[in-house]
């Protein structure tokens, strides 16, 4: 070292180790800040921290994220229901054409036991007018008769359209000998006799009515 | 009553888990050094407040983070953040300003009972009188010991303008040291 120069290196050691061993300096400032430096700092420590962008971000990102998800499965949900939907229209459109079918088997039975029906039918208004040709109404009335020699039943065949009109006449006011006469006469053989197989199964001509015959009684 | 946390690794310990008390013993423990340091950065009272506030919250809430590797490793990890601190703050606040003029260099008449007899607090306060540029580099390298390279890297400077920034402030502090010396005798 030249004398009245210094090296660099010699400045800086010498002003370093003076600078270290003092901390005196500023002495009154530093312990009048210290207080408030501390009270900022416990301030800053248990401040909550504001919502900063990156909050934000991830909030965003989030809801994003969550929408997503949920769009997804509604989605998932509709085209779920939509296929089965479409399953039932399938299933209804098969059944259907199936119903279309029988109901058309149905109507050609229909049809059938229609055509069965009315010749059914013609045969039995054949049948029906063959019947009403052959049996006439038989109305039997029964008569006290007085015979002679033994009782005997007249069965008289009468058309019914008429016989009522007539039959009310006769029991208002019963006329013996008209009567009598206006009676046609039945033959007698188609008629069944109870009992007396002595009684004469021939025409009689002497016939009362019982109108006459409560007339003679009395 | 308050306790003394002498043990590094309990006080570390203690504060992660929030004890406001091992909080306040590690900040009153590193508070004038601190102030200091940032004084000698800043030169200005209320940064220098700034800029501990922000050193040591950030330091309460990365405690978890810091390796203990011995005793006194603590300290040097809570002077770093501070540096970084105070540096982001002038930067932030542009203050910064390199002077690439490398002309009036040469320190004549140095005498070194001179530099020796001076008060550590003139000293100080030289430093903080010196432009920003000069003063961070000095601080950087004379006080802190970084290379011009990792001061180059820190203050995003070249390694030339880190030492002629450097060379400049010695120049300036050493002129003044000087001028101290020949106003005290005369």
């Amino acid at each position: 070292m030249k004398k009245g120069l210094m090296e660099p290196i010699d400045i800086d050691k010498i002003i370093k180790d003076k600078i270290e061993k003092n901390n005196e300096v500023h002495q009154h400032d530093m312990d009048a800040a210290r207080p408030f430096i501390w009270s900022a700092i416990q301030n800053q420590l248990t401040r909550k921290k504001g919502v900063t962008w990156y909050h934000l971000a991830a909030a965003v990102l989030l809801l994003l994220i969550t929408f997503t998800i949920v769009l997804y499965r509604v989605q998932r949900g509709h085209r779920s229901e939509l296929h089965q939907l479409s399953e039932k229209i399938d299933r209804l459109e098969s059944n259907y054409l199936a119903q279309a079918e029988l109901a058309q088997n149905k109507d050609v039975q229909i049809d059938q036991l229609k055509k069965e029906l009315k010749h059914v039918d013609q045969q039995f208004t054949h049948l029906n007018d063959i019947k009403q040709e052959d049996h006439h109404p038989i109305i039997i009335y029964r008569t006290d008769t007085v015979f002679i020699k033994q009782t005997e039943y007249l069965a008289v065949a009468q058309d019914t359209s008429t016989s009522k009109e007539t039959d009310m006449a006769e029991l208002t006011e019963p006329d013996q000998k008209s009567e009598v006469a206006q009676l046609p006469e039945k033959k007698v053989d188609d008629i069944i006799f109870p009992g007396n197989s002595t009684q004469e199964k021939h025409t009689e001509s002497i016939k009362f009515r019982f109108g006459s015959f409560a007339a003679t009684k009395n | 009553m308050k306790e003394l946390i002498l043990n590094e690794k309990e006080l570390i310990k203690r504060c992660i888990e929030h004890d406001r008390h091992a909080q306040e013993f590690l900040f009153n423990q590193h508070y004038k050094n601190l102030y200091v340091i940032a004084m000698r950065y800043l030169s200005d009272h209320h940064d220098a407040e700034d800029a501990i506030i922000q050193s040591f919250v950030r330091i309460f809430k990365s405690l978890n983070s810091f390796t203990h590797t011995g005793q006194g490793s603590l300290g040097k990890w809570i002077r770093t953040i501070l540096i970084n601190e105070s540096i982001r703050l002038l930067k932030k606040r542009n203050l910064i300003q390199f002077n690439e003029d490398v002309r009036y260099l040469e320190i004549r008449h140095t005498d070194p009972n001179g530099l020796q007899q001076m008060q550590a607090s003139d000293i100080i306060r030289m430093i903080e009188q010196l432009p920003t540029g000069y003063r961070t580099v000095f601080n950087l390298f004379v006080i802190e010991g970084y290379s011009h390279k990792e001061i180059a890297g820190m203050l995003n400077i070249s390694e030339n303008t880190s030492k002629t920034q450097l060379k400049k402030a010695r120049h300036q502090l050493m002129n003044k040291i000087n001028e101290e010396r020949a106003y005290g005798t005369n």
